[in-house]
């Protein structure tokens, strides 16, 4: 490979997956912003006492109004009144940091390891070139772009298990509907390790990407 | 514009004019040439290869460089025009010189009979040739050319050396060899019947002529005298030496600068020669192998039809190889052949290679959406690229078998080649022991092959860098093609762009 071809691979196999990274985290934090969902009561197993119909909000008067304009937890007034609403709202905030810094934590470890399998698919790819002469060898890097996939979806989605499906923390997510988080992190993570890697490749080598010939832009 | 005529005599000649063909083909030398074949020999193997060598170029031209084709090259491939006339044998079988004198006077007849020897050259049939008498050559060609009425050959080539008349630059070369037969007699008898027209027409210096003139370069075996009855008529290497020592006295005599035959003349030789370990006398036999002399020779040929005759009087020019026995880019009389041939002996190898990739519809759907493949627009393919393809095949092969025999035998003589490796094309080794025959050339479909092939062919010239690879051509011709060239115009056009050297 030329030296601009490493510039463009090297850049393409650390920025994407760092925007990914980002766009990620702006996401999940937006999520966490909106803390309707964060029901402490699913996580004290306390339902019956604490849970609060959104609707009810609006009679009690008293929903706060977060940064994005949406509707807080309510505090639930009870005989003890203001107490247990001020530990409900401990509870959410513990919730939300438990969750952002689990999902945090899951979305960086992704972007590291898809960095990683990029700077190796840069290197297959440089050894390969120069013997890329026609169609046959220009696809004939198709089982190592499966294994290292294969590598990316095992690394990003055993984070994202961990990171999501194996506590208390995790629990609370799936019973409050919220496993599509570690969905999308998996998904938009093996989304940017096949256009990093698509754009790390040249494209004599394309072929050996699925769906690598519909990718216009690219390196020559 | 210049018109440029050659023509070649006898099997030497032919080789010659097989040799220019291919630099002509590679846009080495004039952009237009009228070639001539002529042979008295009317089986030779040399010039029937020469005929289809031409042929094949001539078609393959016509059908890539005419606008309105559905297959159109637009860069500089094929660029230069080489017209085939029909081959002249100025005998028929029967004829000997007797009879084409027909019956002479006392006095003539006694003078026929000091010049010709009754037993062997009066008599002798040349349907088969002049066989290395080049004193009956001579005479049975200039009568033949003066018969009534004149030989279809005479009379185009005098049509293609008309526009000397208007003023127009008209540079005929001639070539051949100075031993043998038809070459050794035929030349300084056409040559001075063409400066006689010349005169004659009043074409003033608007025609110039050239020779290329081989001395002895290729020795072979002596013939079997049980197996040839014949065989004391032909040629022997013995004689040839001094042949040509008395044959370049009178040339020296036809190049003086009062009334000279020649504008400028080209002598070629090799010391040691190269050994044909064969001996042909005629026929379709007389086959031999393309050699590597031929090449210096005709690039000379092509220099003269380009360039035109010294402007200080005629010249002998002379060349040599730089390293005793060996021959390297730098020994070619042309600065562009490395360029030039490199490039076409590229492009003819990696055809073969991209030819079924570019238009086996099995293979073509496979990789259509490549983006080499979209590039050249191949997808948009028509499938009526039948006559193009077979056209270009069958010259482009011409070429590699060319290349292929002219190393095989440098080699097979002992010298070292320099200039291109083929062998890694060649299905079987040439046998240089033994009669040329057909080169079996590899199938390069599997890209390892092709790769091995493409990227040791060309030996980079000296002060020259590494040519591009096989990856780099692939490179090369993802980029998006040419927009005026149609059909597969665009995708040759692409190819022999990234076969550059």
């Amino acid at each position: 490979m030329t030296g601009k071809h490493w510039v463009v691979a090297l850049l393409s196999v650390l920025l994407l997956p760092l925007l990914a990274g980002a766009v990620l985290w702006w996401g999940v934090n937006a999520q966490l912003a909106d803390t309707r969902w964060l029901d402490p009561s699913v996580l004290n197993n306390a339902s019956s006492v604490q849970q609060a119909e959104p609707a009810d909000t609006s009679e009690a008067g008293d929903a706060d109004e977060n940064e994005f304009g949406e509707s807080a937890l309510p505090e639930v007034e009870d005989d003890e009144g203001q107490t247990q609403g001020n530990q409900g709202n401990v509870l959410v905030d513990t919730i939300r940091e438990q969750v952002a810094g689990r999902l945090v934590e899951a979305i960086w470890q992704g972007v590291l390891a898809t960095i990683v399998l990029g700077i190796v698919w840069t290197f297959v790819v440089a050894a390969k070139l120069p013997s890329v002469v026609g169609p046959q060898s220009a696809r004939s890097l198709s089982v190592p772009w499966w294994g290292l996939t294969l590598v990316q979806i095992v690394a990003v989605a055993v984070l994202a298990y961990l990171a999501t499906v194996s506590d208390e923390v995790a629990t609370y997510l799936v019973q409050a509907g919220k496993l599509w988080f570690s969905a999308a992190i998996v998904l938009i993570l093996l989304i940017t390790w096949w256009l990093a890697s698509l754009l790390a490749t040249p494209h004599r080598l394309r072929p050996s990407v699925p769906g690598g010939n519909n990718v216009p832009f690219g390196m020559e | 514009m210049t018109k440029a005529i050659v023509i070649t005599m006898g099997g030497t000649g032919a080789k010659l004019g097989e040799a220019l063909t291919h630099l002509v083909a590679a846009g080495i030398g004039p952009s237009d040439v009228h070639l001539f074949p002529i042979d008295q020999d009317s089986g030779n193997g040399n010039t029937a290869r020469l005929e289809r060598v031409a042929k094949a170029y001539e078609n393959c031209r016509k059908l890539w460089r005419t606008p309105g084709q559905p297959h159109v090259v637009t860069d500089d491939l094929f660029a230069h025009n080489l017209t085939l006339a029909s081959r002249w044998t100025p005998h028929d079988g029967g004829s000997t010189l007797s009879k084409l004198l027909g019956k002479l006077d006392e006095e003539d007849r006694a003078l026929f009979d000091l010049l010709y020897c009754p037993r062997t050259e009066q008599d002798m049939g040349l349907g088969g040739g002049y066989r290395a008498r080049p004193n009956v050559g001579a005479t049975a060609l200039t009568t033949a050319i003066r018969a009534t009425p004149q030989p279809d050959f005479w009379t185009e080539l005098t049509q293609a050396m008309a526009p000397a008349l208007n003023g127009n630059p008209v540079r005929v070369l001639l070539m051949g060899s100075l031993f043998g037969g038809t070459g050794a007699a035929g030349f300084p008898t056409l040559a001075r019947l063409i400066r006689n027209h010349a005169a004659k027409m009043r074409m003033g210096d608007n025609l110039s002529i050239g020779g290329v003139l081989m001395l002895p370069y290729f020795d072979f075996r002596d013939p079997d005298q049980d197996a040839e009855g014949d065989a004391a008529n032909v040629a022997r290497q013995e004689e040839l030496l001094l042949q040509t020592r008395s044959a370049l006295e009178h040339y020296a005599e036809l190049t003086s600068p009062h009334g000279a035959l020649f504008s400028d003349l080209y002598l070629v030789g090799s010391q040691p020669y190269t050994r044909l370990a064969y001996h042909a006398p005629q026929g379709d036999a007389q086959s031999n192998p393309a050699l590597a002399v031929e090449l210096v020779a005709a690039l000379g040929g092509c220099r003269f039809l380009k360039d035109g005759p010294s402007a200080d009087g005629p010249k002998v020019f002379a060349t040599a190889l730089q390293q005793a026995n060996g021959w390297n880019w730098s020994d070619l009389p042309e600065v562009e052949a490395y360029e030039k041939l490199g490039r076409l002996l590229r492009l003819a190898t990696a055809w073969r290679h991209w030819e079924p990739l570019a238009l086996n519809p099995k293979k073509r759907l496979g990789f259509l959406r490549d983006a080499w493949a979209k590039a050249q627009n191949l997808g948009k393919l028509s499938d009526n690229t039948g006559p193009h393809v077979e056209a270009l095949d069958r010259y482009l092969v011409h070429l590699v078998e060319w290349a292929a025999m002219v190393e095989a035998y440098a080699r097979g003589s002992g010298q070292s080649f320099n200039l291109w490796k083929t062998d890694k094309q060649l299905a079987a080794p040439i046998n240089t022991n033994e009669p040329p025959a057909a080169v079996q050339l590899k199938d390069l479909a599997d890209e390892k092959a092709y790769e091995a092939a493409f990227n040791d062919l060309i030996v980079p010239a000296e002060g020259k860098l590494d040519p591009g690879n096989a990856a780099s051509l692939l490179t090369e011709i993802g980029r998006a093609g040419k927009e005026d060239a149609p059909g597969l115009g665009m995708f040759m056009t692409a190819l022999h762009r990234g076969c550059a050297v």
